[in-house]
């Protein structure tokens, strides 16, 4: 396919997908079409010109093959990618063109009034920009232009401490789903399995890291939940049992990890194995098996994590109006009812917090715990996102696909606080009205 | 007594500028490396050196290993002010010779016979030292912390066995892969709570397993025979071979995988009986067993008894030589090298770790003092790499992206182990995916045949 066509494909979609949207909401087809052709145009230039046009060119084509129930298919990765990128660029153009328009409208007075929410500057003055200048500066230099670097790295054939790099169009990206040696497979409902990748290796990292993020924001909240409830009661010494279940907190990810790895590890005769066999039980591969692996890393940064979560909810049980709790006593409420129905929705927001802030932990201070428990192992078992890309950036001296890894990376973090605020936003009660 | 305090803060100033100005005289040779834990450089050899030589100011930095070495000289080299001299890897020779951030030791000497008065004796290297770190017959950068794989045996362990007959019986100490088979049978056997054997999955090992069975890591001998390697040979039957070996210590439950802190600990507990390491660890091995009342051995890396022992490698690291220095600071740098092959700072080195005495003259050093009889654990490295064949597969192959080469071994290496992975079929997709990073360096860094 030749870039023109490929540039006139993708304004036409985009005119007949913005045109439908913009129709079913009742704002005109002819209008709709137009900003669609625009937004396609303008993203498939902006994208596909910094590439070349490579996502057409057959040597940069990786291919990997998915079943599902049956019947398998090919896929191109780099084409897959090519598109999608082009989408969401023209989507990001769409937006923008429409807010412009929508400016332009308010600015020559159809729509003032409407647009003029508290808050908001009027017209095209410049007082905002001056105010925001020294932060916007910072971003700039310390955020937007380092991711967009790190984009362009993404793209290249580049090695630590070699001076010159290579475009390698979106291989590195498409690398993650497909194989180099085109033998990555994935089966769906299909040849025996529900699900099942050959080949794949990055997948099964992106799952580890699902992995800990879920069941490390569990075992602490739940745990730590429960601590704080049992901390909270009115009995002697409380506070000295308070201090002792937050210290963990204070300790390093390189220390946890080094401790449970005495404990846990050293096979058969490792600390934990010889308690084990005092009581006659059988020793277990804590390190050596990959789900028992996992289960000790989501283990020993619950531990870790447990301290800090005990400190909030015990500050949020305190925050918890009495009168609501006897209130509730009077009209019946059992205990159990009383801390589903008004605790846990009065700690909501400390809830919120602390789960977002487990979340990240997850997803991007792991990598001390991991490195120093199970450096990864056994065969990637524990690797995660941020593990791997130090693997590959650092000990491999592979940045160019370290950058593609650590975009995907950043792309994962801000869908998941997205839908995190969008979701768990709704449920939390701020206040007691 | 406001003004006496006034005059006696600006008399100290000025001796200060005086002392500073004094200091500025002088020229700077910056050493980065990481030996944080040898105290023996900051102790006496900046001090002596410094002595020695007092128109230079040696600055040793500590670097947090390897690793982040080179990243830490590349972002100095960008900002325009990097160390005079960097230790480096020598697991990673080609990479760093790339940047053109280095100068050759050869053209730097050019020649000459003495620096500063200090002799040149690179001529003294010793053999398999000499053949590892030249390249074409030229030393490209100083070999200084030189090593070899050997097996350190709890003799203690192997004697209430009934292994060894006594505790300086270093012969008991298994040396083929059939040994190491029937003395960790009696070991775990004898003492159920003892680890038998435990070595990582680092592919030196790998490297040294392929060199003692006379096969080449990659093509063109290794990148030494004229021309680059542009593909790995990792599924040769000597690879299949060892890695076998090696899954069949670990499904027997002789051979258990320890992380990183773990070693330390079930050797200091006697809970390990043989520990395949770096020679450089000899030092660290007798400290922990002398302060825990056991005795060490040594002995050979085991080898295939099926196939002729061809010989082991070196490992360990070199120092580098910034490019585009004054004259002056060079030639401070250069001293500072030269005052490093010295015999009697090779023989404190080599005492401080356990590294080979690099130099001939190093090496007569110790003899001459008897240290070799009274620590025979400390001589067994230089007789196994004495042993060893002079031939290209001994001398370590030489291609760019080996740090990544190493990291897909150590991958593939623990899916045989773990997953039961078939080792010919795993080894055949590792050569693919190597030899297509091999590819991609070479696309940026052309190939010089």
């Amino acid at each position: 396919m030749s870039a023109f066509l490929f540039t006139i494909l993708a304004s036409a979609l985009g005119a007949l997908v913005v045109g439908a949207i913009l129709k079913r909401r009742g704002r005109g087809l002819r209008g709709g079409m137009a900003l669609g052709a625009i937004a396609g145009l303008l993203g498939s230039l902006a994208t596909m010109i910094p590439l070349q046009y490579c996502v057409l060119d057959p040597e940069h084509h990786m291919f990997f093959k998915i079943s599902v129930l049956g019947g398998t298919i090919t896929v191109n990765a780099v084409a897959l990618l090519g598109i999608l990128l082009v989408i969401v660029v023209a989507w990001a153009f769409a937006l923008a063109i429409d807010r412009l328009r929508h400016h332009w409208r308010a600015r020559s007075g159809t729509v003032w009034q409407a647009d003029t929410a508290p808050g908001t500057f009027v017209g095209y003055d410049f007082s905002p920009w001056i105010f925001l200048a020294p932060t916007l500066v910072g971003l700039v230099v310390f955020t937007y232009y380092p991711a967009a670097q790190n984009f362009f790295l993404g793209t290249q054939i580049a090695r630590r401490g070699v001076a010159k790099t290579a475009f390698n169009c979106l291989d590195n990206f498409a690398s993650l789903i497909a194989s180099r040696l085109q033998d990555a497979h994935y089966y769906i409902l299909s040849d025996g399995f529900v699900w099942h990748a050959e080949n794949a290796r990055y997948l099964a990292v992106f799952g580890n890291s699902l992995f800990f993020s879920v069941f490390i924001v569990i075992v602490a909240n739940v745990l730590g939940l429960s601590i704080a409830l049992l901390a909270s009661q009115k009995i002697r010494g409380a506070s000295v049992y308070r201090t002792l279940m937050i210290w963990p907190y204070a300790i390093s990810g390189v220390v946890v990890g080094i401790v449970f790895a005495i404990l846990l590890g050293g096979g058969g005769s490792g600390f934990m194995n010889q308690v084990l066999r005092l009581f006659g039980a059988e020793p277990v591969p804590f390190l050596s098996d990959p789900w028992w692996a996992r289960a000790s890393v989501v283990a020993a940064a619950a531990w870790n994590k447990l301290g800090f979560n005990v400190l909030i909810y015990i500050a949020a049980l305190q925050a918890v109006p009495l009168e609501l709790m006897e209130a509730a006593a009077i009209d019946g409420a059992n205990a159990w009812k009383r801390f589903l129905n008004v605790t846990i929705p009065m700690i909501s927001p400390y809830i919120f917090f602390v789960v977002f802030l487990n979340l990240n932990y997850s997803f991007f201070d792991l990598y001390a715990v991991i490195d120093n428990l199970t450096e990864g192992g056994p065969v990637n078992a524990t690797t995660n996102l941020v593990v791997d890309i130090i693997r590959v950036g650092v000990e491999s001296r592979d940045i160019g696909k370290a950058a593609a890894q650590s975009i995907v990376l950043f792309m994962v973090v801000v869908g998941l606080t997205y839908v995190q605020f969008r979701v768990m936003g709704r449920r939390v009660t701020y206040g007691a009205d | 007594m406001k003004r006496m305090l006034i005059f006696v803060v600006l008399i100290l100033f000025l001796f200060s500028s005086l002392a500073l100005a004094q200091d500025d005289d002088r020229v700077t040779i910056r050493f980065w490396h990481v030996w944080g834990n040898v105290t023996w450089l900051p102790d006496v050899v900046e001090p002596a050196f410094e002595a020695a030589f007092p128109q230079y100011d040696l600055e040793l930095r500590v670097l947090d290993g390897y690793r982040n070495a080179y990243d830490l000289y590349t972002l100095a080299q960008e900002q325009g002010d990097p160390p005079e001299l960097l230790q480096g890897t020598s697991s990673n020779t080609q990479a760093p010779r790339d940047t053109g951030f280095f100068k050759p030791l050869h053209e730097a000497i050019a020649g000459r016979t003495e620096i500063n008065g200090i002799p040149v004796r690179l001529d003294e290297i010793v053999g398999p030292a000499a053949m590892f770190f030249q390249l074409d017959g030229e030393y490209y950068e100083l070999p200084w912390n030189a090593s070899t794989p050997i097996v350190f045996g709890n003799m203690d362990l192997l004697v209430e066995a009934g292994v060894a007959e006594d505790v300086n019986d270093f012969e008991a100490i298994p040396s083929t892969w059939a040994e190491v088979h029937e003395v960790c049978a009696i070991i775990v056997d004898k003492f159920p709570d003892v680890d038998c054997i435990n070595f990582g999955a680092g592919g030196w090992y790998f490297e040294n397993a392929l060199a003692m069975q006379g096969a080449f890591m990659a093509n063109n001998e290794n990148g030494r025979g004229g021309g680059c390697v542009t593909e790995v040979l990792f599924n040769s039957q000597e690879a299949v071979d060892y890695l076998a070996w090696h899954k069949s210590l670990e499904d027997a439950g002789y051979w258990v995988d320890y992380g990183r802190a773990e070693y330390d600990i079930k050797w200091a507990d006697s809970k390990l009986a043989l520990h395949l390491n770096s020679s450089a660890a000899a030092r660290s091995r007798v400290e922990i067993a002398e302060g825990n009342g056991f005795t060490v051995g040594a002995d050979r890396m085991p080898y295939n008894q099926d196939v002729d022992y061809v010989g082991n490698m070196i490992g360990g690291g070199m120092i580098l030589l910034t490019a585009g220095l004054e004259p002056e600071v060079e030639e401070g740098a250069l001293t500072f090298l030269m005052y490093l092959l010295e015999p009697e700072n090779v023989a404190n080195w080599h005492k401080s770790t356990g590294y080979i005495p690099v130099t001939q003259s190093g090496f007569d050093f110790l003899e001459a003092e008897g240290w070799f009889e009274e620590n025979p654990t400390f001589a067994v490295a230089t007789n196994q790499l004495n042993n060893s064949a002079r031939a290209p597969q001994t001398a370590g192959a030489i291609f760019g992206s080996f740090a990544q080469v190493y990291q897909m071994y150590r991958e593939v290496f623990q899916n045989i182990l773990r997953n039961d992975a078939d080792i010919q079929g795993s080894l055949d997709r590792l050569k693919a995916e190597a030899d297509l990073l091999i590819e991609e360096y070479n696309l940026l860094v052309p190939c010089e045949e």
